[in-house]
């Protein structure tokens, strides 16, 4: 028997896995509702292209929705999705590395290094909404380097917890922090060049 | 928190970025994406199925019961039939009295030497004769079981007369001899010394190869002979049963004392190579 979809809306994200784990399917599409902007918002941060963004969450949904028996009380569901979201845009940026061999993640302003325009980032006159100055904070986001450029879009872009960023990465307490300072730091000095160019 | 105060207006930039939302197009795209994932489900499950299928039905818990019998009635006919393929194929190698006989008619003389043979009351057994035939074919050369074997009796340069084991053994005994490599106490090689040895040596050894082989020629013309008196004879045979009988065993007899007789040869021979060797030395 499935339940009523006013009702559906009131329940928390685990109850609704678990009830997607029961095979309601609506429990799944309230999940995607309440997470696809969420996911589409951080993937877009994490590659700097929408369209990679849109499919990377897509992917992530049905990842979730073949694997829904795998979840398991223990965690808070959004921590278990980021962590499939996380993964899935890892092994994607893994198969296009090995096909475009440009990259800025290796950008270093104490060295005499040209700041290298990404081949995929897209022109400023797609930002024009969003202002020159997000486009070149993005442009600095893009250039950071993975394990900074994660965390630092998980604690500051989608404001969760160090915990949770910890539990999502998988990575000690510590690190997480020491991560996040040093990737603010990084990010401070690329914009401080992008400004002074 | 310290941190955070320190990098304040880095993460005020970061948390005013605009929020980007999904395409209307979205949920759609992702309902297509999932439709076919569900597609690449069903299709492993049902190859899964099919895989399954045969080892299911066999041992399974939903085995059919016929199976088992079946597979072992296929089974163990295809036993008995290879059983039997190589049971005729190792009678193909060792030919029988009734083979000749089959093969004399074959060739097309003597069509009616068969009534006569199976008329008579003292006939001669397959078994008996395929039983001296293969006591003779152990001992000496495959010639003996070529001559018997062969459908028309011609003699063409074609079939060349296998070596016998004595030739072989020479052979090998000669191929030391030709490295020559032998070193004497001062390290300088004997093959120098030992060359005219070895020259004569070789000699004997073609001069007997073709003693051997003369005689396996003669064999062989004798042979024909033995065939065309057969062939004789086997004309004559309608005239009289006994007669035929006794000379059949008498051409088999001697074909067969040709054998051993060429083996003898070679014994000797080889015995003799053997005391020039230990002379050598």
């Amino acid at each position: 028997m499935s339940l009523d979809k006013s009702i559906y809306k009131k329940l928390s994200d685990e109850e609704l896995i678990l009830e997607f784990q029961k095979e309601n399917v609506e429990a799944f599409s309230e999940l995607v509702l309440r997470y696809k902007d969420k996911v589409v918002n951080f993937l877009y941060r994490y590659t700097g292209d929408r369209d990679e963004a849109e499919d990377l969450a897509q992917d992530a949904f049905v990842k979730l929705y073949r694997s829904k028996h795998l979840y398991k009380e223990i965690a808070k569901f959004s921590t278990w999705f980021y962590t499939i979201a996380i993964n899935t845009a890892r092994t994607d940026s893994r198969k296009k590395s090995r096909y475009n061999a440009m990259s800025i993640s290796d950008y270093d302003p104490e060295n005499d290094k040209d700041y290298e325009i990404p081949a995929d980032v897209q022109s400023p006159d797609e930002y024009a909404n969003a202002g020159i100055e997000n486009y070149y904070i993005q442009k600095a986001i893009d250039s950071l380097e993975e394990s900074f450029k994660q965390v630092i879009i998980l604690r500051d872009i989608e404001d969760m917890d160090y915990e949770e960023i910890a539990q999502i990465t998988g990575l000690p307490l510590g690190t997480v922090k020491s991560r996040i300072n040093r990737g603010r730091e990084k990010l401070k000095k690329i914009l401080n060049e992008i400004y002074k160019a | 928190m310290q941190e955070e105060e320190q990098h304040i207006d880095i993460r005020e930039k970061l948390l005013n970025l605009p929020k980007v939302k999904a395409g209307d197009d979205f949920v759609n795209s992702l309902q297509r994406k999932i439709n076919l994932a569900d597609g690449g489900l069903n299709q492993k499950k049902i190859t899964d199925e099919v895989k399954e299928s045969i080892w299911v039905k066999l041992f399974g818990k939903k085995r059919n019961p016929w199976l088992i019998p079946s597979l072992s009635l296929t089974i163990l006919a295809v036993f008995v039939v290879s059983v039997y393929v190589l049971n005729s194929g190792n009678k193909e190698l060792v030919p029988t009295m009734s083979d000749f006989q089959k093969k004399e008619s074959s060739s097309g003389f003597t069509p009616d030497i068969k009534k006569p043979l199976e008329d008579s009351k003292d006939k001669i057994t397959n078994q008996d004769i395929a039983g001296e035939f293969k006591l003779d074919s152990k001992k000496s050369d495959t010639r003996s079981s070529n001559v018997f074997g062969r459908e028309s009796f011609d003699l063409s340069p074609k079939i060349q007369p296998i070596q016998p084991p004595v030739e072989m053994e020479r052979m090998k005994l000669s191929e030391p001899m030709k490295t020559g490599d032998i070193r004497d106490e001062s390290g300088k090689s004997e093959y120098k010394k030992d060359g005219k040895a070895n020259q004569d040596h070789e000699k004997k050894v073609s001069e007997e190869t073709i003693e051997t082989q003369d005689k396996s020629i003669r064999g062989n013309e004798f042979e024909q002979k033995v065939m065309q008196e057969n062939n004789k004879e086997s004309k004559d045979a309608v005239e009289s049963k006994g007669v035929i009988e006794k000379k059949a065993k008498n051409d088999m007899k001697r074909a067969v004392k040709t054998a051993t007789d060429s083996t003898k040869i070679d014994k000797k021979a080889l015995e003799k190579i053997k005391e020039e060797i230990q002379k050598d030395k």
